[in-house]
């Protein structure tokens, strides 16, 4: 049955900051939402808000899974209910196994608990389509991984729990050139065999290209500013955002620069601003 | 004390490797001599009642690798003393789960030259508990080439009421080799996050990450009678603390 995520005038802050400035957004099950944007324009924090990271504040506005209030959920509920984040930033577990984690994960959202042959069968063959180690499942999760390994981690609880939206945020960074086919490739596989919806943030057009996005989005300061189908994608890729921002007439937004601190002696923090 | 356990009777004849399971469920005060070859115990602490547990140990010429586990929800206090003698090396891990009450005391001697003591403790304490952690290592005068090292680590989950934990090293010699380490935090929230965006809850996450943290691998304990069914058991033990 067809499902629908819907987004609608969503302002966000965090702290004081606000970083949504409405936000409208549907996606159906089998389309494919390319989001774009130069950075710290609110892209991420969108797709956390959507799973409900702790950090960000809903002021107003709403977003809905088939008419069910999803900000009245919590984080754990969201999942079950079918949206699944892979993080840009995914986190490192030691002590729990990947496989501990994921049978619990998806117990978690069957009424009976999956035989542990089963789960495994499942595992060993999702290991293999993603070409990752076979110790994978006796593995700490990401714990050790290289980037690659994270990200290709994070699409194998996808494949696992499967979801009806999948949320990827820059999932393709940190992969070489043959496992950003890999992924692509288990990404349109779980989409013909399960028809979730996606919402992909990516910088790059060859992701895009191997995906090949239904509907594409440009993100500038806290608002959709542009919408179309893959030929915005391309032009995006070919001009950059300069074209956006002179239509709009924006400035480009200037990113903080991190301040660098000298540690001093025995660690006293000395805090000098260097520039 | 109710339980008088001496190990040297239990242990093989000659004296030789020897492998010991204990399951310590009441009041109990164990004590042992090791004079050669390999050993390995396993103490699994469990009761339902405030428990008192008293360890004296001596290990020479011998390797001793010494293994607690209390997860019950029962009060302990524990103490061990064990003198490590000349050409002995002794290894503790400790494990412990605190949703009530636990006060240990290790105090580990090394008296001899070539002795060497390596001790690392973890423990999970939860909301309104107590935990009191003493580890004290004494190198004696004369112990020259004697090795001390410990580690202890504290989680903690909630609120406990209090959460003590005093790595202490006596050296009284020049030639030896010693560290103490500490360390003590909550869980991560970013963590916990990670975990509810996968569908568990935030007991589920927490049963998933006090298991990690405090059991070990139960494949090491295979050598040990009934030591994985232990394992396993400590496994559920630790899921119904967690989940209430």
């Amino acid at each position: 049955m067809p499902k629908t995520l819907t987004v609608c005038d969503l302002h966000v802050s965090a702290g004081d900051k606000e970083i949504l400035k409405g936000i409208d957004l549907e996606v159906r099950s089998g389309e494919i939402h390319a989001m774009m944007g130069p950075n710290g324009n609110g892209k991420s924090t969108l797709l956390q808000t959507i799973m409900g990271h702790p950090a960000y504040t809903v002021t107003s506005g709403s977003i809905t899974l088939d008419g069910e209030d999803v900000l009245a959920m919590p984080v754990d509920q969201r999942s079950r209910a079918g949206i699944f984040l892979a993080m840009q930033y995914p986190q490192e577990i030691a002590g729990v196994t990947n496989s501990d984690f994921l049978r619990a994960a998806v117990n978690a959202r069957s009424e009976e608990a999956v035989s542990v042959f089963k789960f495994a069968r499942q595992m060993d063959k999702a290991i293999k389509e993603l070409h990752m180690k076979e110790d994978l499942a006796h593995r700490f999760i990401n714990d050790g991984f290289s980037g690659g390994e994270k990200k290709r981690n994070e699409i194998l609880q996808m494949m696992m729990l499967k979801p009806e939206f999948a949320l990827l945020d820059e999932i393709d960074s940190g992969l070489d050139i043959d496992a950003i086919k890999i992924v692509a490739d288990a990404l349109n596989k779980q989409q013909a065999e399960t028809g979730m919806g996606m919402i992909v943030i990516s910088h790059y057009e060859r992701f895009f290209s191997l995906l090949k996005p239904t509907h594409s989005h440009i993100i500038l300061d806290g608002r959709i500013v542009c919408e179309g189908d893959y030929e915005l994608v391309e032009k995006v890729d070919n001009e950059g955002y300069d074209w956006l921002y002179e239509e709009l007439k924006l400035e480009p937004k200037q990113l903080a620069k991190p301040l660098v601190y000298s540690l001093g002696v025995c660690a006293h923090n000395l805090g000098i601003r260097n520039g | 004390m109710a339980d008088y356990v001496e190990i040297d009777n239990i242990l093989t004849v000659d004296n030789a490797d020897s492998c010991l399971t204990l399951l310590v469920s009441e009041d109990s005060e164990i004590r042992y001599e090791l004079t050669e070859g390999f050993h390995e115990i396993l103490v699994v602490i469990r009761s339902e009642e405030k428990l008192h547990l008293r360890e004296s140990g001596s290990v020479s010429d011998a390797e001793l690798k010494i293994t607690y586990i209390s997860l019950g929800s029962a009060e302990l206090v524990q103490e061990t003393q064990i003198d490590v003698n000349a050409h002995a090396k002794l290894t503790v891990d400790s494990y412990y789960l605190v949703d009530k009450k636990k006060s240990v005391r290790f105090d580990l001697y090394n008296r001899c030259p070539d002795s060497a003591v390596e001790i690392t403790n973890s423990a999970v304490c939860l909301d309104d508990s107590v935990f009191e952690l003493d580890v004290v290592g004494t190198i004696v005068k004369g112990a020259k080439r004697a090795k001390c090292h410990q580690a202890s680590r504290c989680l903690t989950i909630g609120k406990p009421k209090k959460l003590r934990a005093d790595p202490v090293l006596k050296i009284d010699e020049n030639d030896v080799e010693a560290s103490h380490a500490l360390s003590s935090g909550t869980i991560d929230d970013d963590v916990l996050y990670y975990m509810n965006s996968r569908g568990l809850t935030r007991k589920e996450a927490l049963v998933l990450l006090v298991q990690g943290y405090l059991l070990p691998d139960s494949e090491d304990y295979r050598q040990f009678e009934k030591g994985e069914e232990l394992l396993k058991e400590e496994e559920e033990r630790v899921e119904r603390i967690c989940s209430m």
